[in-house]
């Protein structure tokens, strides 16, 4: 049979109608043409020709624009799509200023050691082709003893990562006297990965490794990149906490584009079941390679690389069987010589096939695939577009198809393809100043350079906190400067990636005397996710937890097989301590501000597997976790509500439907985690909350000040008082998503609606309001309406 | 409420109710009897203290430690100093033992040709207390203890921080004596003390040429040396087992830091005290170690306190160092001697070093000593046996050894069968020609 071009290829599919049945949208983007500059005068005439001879004839205008401003000593971000050259943009003023002055250093920083491996192999190959004197190193906790030495004298750029940067190196800063004091670059690559709780502590070493800085006399010029979020210039500058430029408009030309959504079709209408994304993708994906077109699969686990892998390996077999890569799986995992190795079979076309977890998302230029296909959504929309465009770089047509999941985040995007082709909603949020973790840093801080009197380092009184550590011992004062005088090693005592560093380590005890480390949970979740009989998954495993040891930070579980999972029931209330902000809106007063949360895990829900059936519930007696946290709220007046003719309880269940989409939709703009934030539904001054119990919905009252639950909904005084939804961050201290959503009400309450009303479901589900066992039957319809009372349509 | 209430909050931590002593008062209660259990131990014992118990009054630390307040362009700091006369003992030693050392041994020592051409008034003998294992720039040397030798006697002078803020002009004054010194001497400073005070250097703006140093940091001989004998290669351990020096209520190394800390809120010299002569005896011990170390390179004859296997051990150094003729001096005392005392694995270390030197009478008399008690020794019969085959040609005599040693069942393990069995297939091999 004739193979097909790409075009002739996607022709065909558009003209299938048994296909077309499942597609949730199709969208051809056009191809865009370059904008191209010259070389500036000043580029070393050698560094040029090695460009040009890697491929960059001219430069693209977005480049030759960032390496001026560069050269003038601005700081940079730049958020342009993948395959647009930004490593070019600060690999050449860093060569180029080595060239110049043979003393220079620069410093890299990359999330991850595999895309720090990867990085330097590229400038490595530049290095090689000048044939000049430049050293660039990897420094990170694989790198050998002996190496570090010269590392830290010789090498012109160093390779590093934040956590090596936090624990290994500012710690040690005397001993990179050498760079420190020649360090003109600082480049922080996937800028976007630092939000959160991650992002808050990263921001927090940059503010240290810039104090160190200005002890040996350096002003380096920070260069970032950035996949594209709503907030790019913001979150830089809220990272660097000094004026960034942003360079947004790509030069690089791209290939005409088709993205297609597909949504596998339903097998079980009443349960919400469809066809498993993998169905579909396997299929897709043989006939693109048997066509000669190559096709690079994301999935989102290890088992489904894995399984396609070998699926298409078997396909290909009978035609292709003395090429072992043929088809091949590639995971961040593999050995750098491995995945060099793939890598060159993509670019020299003996390795048609790819099948990757988001490994690759971050990673160099592998050539000119043509199709790309993610099953599953992989998060976040930026992640789907740093994935989508590892297809088609340079000419022709090129593809990207997203095959849905069963799963609630999925199925909004496919209901909701507006949302993902539009300008994008998601945020990068972060909050240096949280308390607890502005604390850990000023230890660490004052252990590299003592402090003195007038400096800053945040945003809060920082006086104030070196009397607290002094108070506690860890820190001398001696005339006006703050010593640190403890034995401890304070970088230790942090991890960059939770707030409160103590985990509780996962026992596997299913081997008699043979007990090993499985796990470790962080603090904060542990109370959902390993309470004594919890069902607590691990890598497609499953484990049943004896028993949680709260004071020995230890859970001991058991390996089962067992066909459900258990979902953690919290009873939450929130009390308002303080409002930064406030407006009324046509139909409500919405606020943000700091809460007083307290949660209780009292019981779980066992569900089973693939059908979500509740299969009974079980108690837990853990204690209360009190916290100061931020939250967003708003408050609907009851007149208002009375206006509605529902009852009392279908008013609750509604409320309660519009809470849960709300926490999803919000989880999304900040690209976190749902557990990341958390709901409750409430009155403002901490009199009722509404929570989930065993048979249904729980008012807890507070009235008679002593916690009393009445299950009778109707017989709540909710009439008697403003009912309140709170988004509030899940952890102590807050990590600066209640700002943003409070800016966001609107659109988030408009998106909220729009999506109750699109999804197809009958009375509710998880991908809109939240199973109708907890909201009720009534809540899809009703929440529509309540929104539009609120936003006063 | 304020940020630090809030954090308070957030780190759970309580205020307490205000019928329970404030925490002050419990700190100073604490810090009470910390002292307490301090000077209820006996001082060095020059010095003699009260027994009496802490009391509101401080003891200054001029008024216990022979030292003063000193100054100089970068501030003050606090300074002791003494002079230990010749005939001071240490140990085993008098302190005048250990002027005039050998040179050449302690360049070898050191694996750093230049101390060669130096001479022992040139050594600066260096030890720090640190408020902290853990380095980085988060640890200081608030002690820098130093020694060396001059005009007959040996020089001893301790530099104190006695706050954060006199660093600098301590480590100022620490870089005027290195200037005028020629290599340095410490346990151990390779991995710890220099790197340390490099970066105390550079933090405080100062310049130091201290890492460029030549340096003897005697951890890594010890070891070599001696560590055959010693279960570990500790200062203190070295210093007992070998330079017969007794410390009597020596502070623990571990709780050096955290007194110093107590010292920088509460002042009373006691606290220190003992850290002064802690430090004072490290820097002495280690002159004497030199000592000890470079004479047993340089041995005629056995000297006391030393071991069989010491000697073993310095001449396989000095065969690395200067070749066959390095081991010569001490090779030359073990064949004086008898070895029949020896261990065996000093037996057969003296075996080897024989034969590498071309010694092979003495080193067949060791063997033929060896197969005589134990007639399935394996090293020692194929010794005997290449020895015959290749030095003697004697290969009938080596074909008669080995098959009597295989006649012994269960005498070997397959490998070691295996080895003299091959061996004894190329006798007979050469013998067959030979006819």
């Amino acid at each position: 049979m004739a193979k097909l071009t790409l075009n002739e290829w996607v022709a065909r599919l558009k003209k299938n109608k048994s296909f077309l049945h499942s597609v949730a949208a199709i969208v051809d983007i056009p191809e865009k043409v370059g904008d191209w500059e010259d070389y500036p005068s000043w580029v070393n005439p050698q560094l040029q020709s090695v460009l040009k001879k890697h491929g960059m004839e001219r430069l693209y205008k977005h480049q030759a624009q960032a390496i001026r401003f560069i050269r003038n000593g601005k700081d940079v971000v730049l958020v342009t799509p993948t395959a647009s050259g930004k490593t070019l943009c600060y690999n050449l003023p860093v060569l180029q200023s080595i060239l110049e002055e043979p003393e220079t250093r620069a410093l890299y920083i990359f999330p991850t050691k595999a895309l720090a491996q990867d990085q330097m192999h590229e400038i490595y190959s530049l290095i090689t082709d000048l044939k000049a004197d430049i050293k660039t190193f990897t420094y990170d906790g694989d790198t050998p003893d002996d190496a570090r030495q010269a590392i830290r004298k010789q090498g012109h750029v160093v390779v590093t990562n934040p956590d090596m940067l936090h624990a290994g190196i500012l710690p040690h800063h005397t001993k990179w006297q050498k760079l420190f004091m020649n360090l003109k670059y600082i480049v922080i690559d996937e800028l976007h990965i630092y939000r959160g709780i991650f992002g808050s502590h990263f921001a927090n070493v940059i503010r240290r490794l810039v104090r160190i800085c200005r002890f040996y006399g350096t002003n380096p010029v920070f260069i970032c990149c950035s996949a594209t979020v709503a907030n790019p210039r913001e979150h830089a500058e809220k990272i660097l906490e000094r004026e960034v430029a942003l360079f947004d408009k790509s030069g690089a030309p791209t290939a005409a584009k088709t993205f297609i959504l597909y949504n596998p079709p339903l097998v079980n209408r009443e349960l919400g079941i469809r066809q498993s994304a993998m169905t579909p993708a396997r299929k897709i994906a043989a006939d693109l390679i048997e066509n000669d077109i190559q096709t690079i699969v994301f999935a989102t686990s290890r088992l489904n690389v894995e399984v396609l892998t070998k699926y298409l390996k078997d396909k290909f077999v009978r035609t292709k069987p003395q090429d072992d890569h043929f088809v091949t799986g590639y995971r961040g995992g593999y050995l750098p010589n491995l995945r060099r190795e793939i890598e060159s079979g993509l670019r020299e076309r003996e390795v048609m096939g790819v099948i990757s977890t988001n490994a690759l998302e971050l990673g160099i230029d592998i050539g000119n695939l043509e199709a790309c296909i993610m099953v599953g959504y992989p998060g976040s929309i930026a992640s789907t577009w740093q994935q989508a465009g590892r297809a088609g770089r340079r000419t022709g047509r090129s593809l990207a198809m997203l095959i849905a999941r069963s799963n609630p985040l999925d199925q909004f995007i496919m209901e909701n393809p507006d949302y993902f082709f539009s300008l994008s909603p998601e945020h990068c949020r972060i909050n240096p100043d949280n308390l607890l973790i502005l604390l850990h840093h000023i230890k660490s801080a004052a252990f590299e350079l003592p402090f003195e009197k007038g400096e800053k380092f945040g945003g809060e009184n920082l006086e104030e906190f070196l009397q607290y550590l002094e108070e506690k011992g860890v820190l001398h004062r001696t005339d006006d400067r703050w010593h640190w005088a403890a034995e401890s090693y304070p970088a230790d005592e942090v991890s960059l990636r939770s707030i409160n560093p103590e985990n509780v380590v996962v026992v596997d005890t299913t081997e008699a005397g043979k007990h090993k480390v499985i796990a470790e949970v962080d603090w904060d979740s542990a109370f959902t996710a390993v309470h004594d009989e919890a069902i607590y998954m691990l890598a497609s495993e499953q484990y049943h937890v004896d028993k949680l040891d709260l004071e020995g930070k230890k859970a001991y579980v058991r390996k089962v097989d067992s066909n459900y999972y258990t979902d953690a029931m919290t009873y939450t209330n929130v009390r308002v301590i303080d409002s930064f902000e406030n407006h009324k809106d046509a139909g409500a007063i919405v606020e943000h501000g700091e809460v007083q949360v307290v949660r209780k895990v009292v019981g779980y829900k066992k569900i089973k597997f693939y059908t979500s059936e509740n299969l009974g519930y079980g108690d837990v007696n853990l204690p209360e976790k009190d916290m100061h946290t931020t939250s967003y709220w708003f408050t609907i007046p009851r007149d208002r509500l009375r206006k509605l003719n529902f009852t009392a309880a279908e008013i609750i269940d509604g409320l309660s439907g519009l809470a849960y989409t709300l926490h999803h939709l919000s989880a999304m703009y900040l690209m976190a985690d749902t557990h990341d934030i958390d709901r409750s539904l409430g009155d403002k001054s901490g009199e009722w909350f509404v929570n989930q119990g065993k048979t249904g919905r729980i008012i807890t009252s507070f009235g008679s000040g002593r916690p009393e639950n009445l299950d009778d909904k109707s017989g709540a005084r909710i009439d008697e008082f403003d009912p309140t939804i709170f988004i509030f961050d899940s952890y102590p201290g807050g990590i600066g998503f209640s700002e943003l959503l409070y800016r966001e009400h609107a659109n988030l309450l408009t998106a909220a609606k729009s999506l109750i009303e699109k999804c197809p479901c009958a009375y509710g589900c998880p991908s809109c309001v939240g199973p109708t066992l907890e909201v009720g039957k009534t809540a899809k319809e009703i929440v529509p309406k309540i929104v539009e009372l609120i936003i006063g349509e | 409420m304020n940020s630090i209430e809030k954090l308070k909050h957030l780190t759970g931590e309580k205020t307490k109710a205000p019928e329970k002593p404030s925490s002050k008062q419990v700190q100073i209660d604490e810090l009470r009897r910390r002292i307490d259990t301090i000077t209820s131990r006996r001082l060095h014992q020059h010095q003699s203290v009260s027994e009496k118990k802490f009391d509101a009054d401080k003891i200054n630390l001029s008024e216990i430690v022979a030292g003063e307040e000193t100054e100089n362009d970068h501030g003050r700091f606090f300074l002791a100093s003494e002079v230990v006369r010749g005939s001071s003992r240490h140990g085993h030693r008098n302190i005048r033992e250990t002027f005039g050392l050998d040179m050449k041994a302690a360049a070898l020592l050191a694996n750093e040709p230049s101390i060669a051409y130096l001479n022992s008034s040139d050594a600066l003998f260096l030890d720090t207390e640190t408020t902290g294992l853990a380095g980085g720039t988060g640890t200081m040397a608030f002690l820098i203890g130093l020694g060396w030798f001059e005009d007959g006697q040996f020089h001893i002078r301790q530099i104190l921080a006695r706050d954060f803020g006199e660093e600098k002009a301590a480590l100022a004054y620490l870089g005027e004596i290195a200037g005028q010194k020629k290599f340095l001497v410490t346990f151990n400073g390779k991995a710890f003390d220099v790197n340390l005070l490099t970066t105390r250097f550079i933090l405080n703006r100062l310049k130091s040429d201290l890492a460029g140093l030549p340096h003897l940091d005697l951890l890594h001989p010890s070891r070599r040396i001696l560590g055959h004998r010693l279960e570990n290669s500790r200062l203190a351990t070295l210093e007992a087992e070998v330079l017969g020096v007794e410390r009597e209520d020596d502070i623990p190394g571990w709780e050096i830091p955290q007194r110093y800390f107590d010292w920088l809120r509460h002042r009373d010299g006691r606290l220190l005290a003992s850290i002064f002569e802690h430090n004072r005896l490290d820097v002495i011990s280690m002159a004497t170690l030199t000592a000890h170390l470079t004479e047993i390179l340089t041995a005629q004859e056995f000297i006391q306190n030393s071991d069989a296997g010491d000697y073993l051990a310095a001449a396989r150094l000095l065969l690395k160092r200067n070749g066959p003729d390095g081991a010569e001096k001490i090779l030359s005392m073990f064949q004086e001697q008898s070895c029949a005392e020896f261990s065996y694995i000093s037996k057969k270390q003296l075996s080897h070093l024989y034969k590498r030197t071309g010694r092979w009478r003495e080193a067949v008399q060791i063997w033929e000593e060896i197969a005589a008690t134990s007639p399935t020794d394996f090293s020692a019969i194929s010794e005997l046996a290449k020895w015959l085959e290749h030095h003697v040609r004697d290969y009938r005599r080596a074909q008669m050894l080995i098959e009597k040693a295989l006649d012994q069942e269960h005498a070997f393990s397959a490998e070691e069968r295996g080895s003299l069995l091959h061996r004894l297939q190329r006798l007979n091999d050469k013998l067959k020609t030979a006819r």
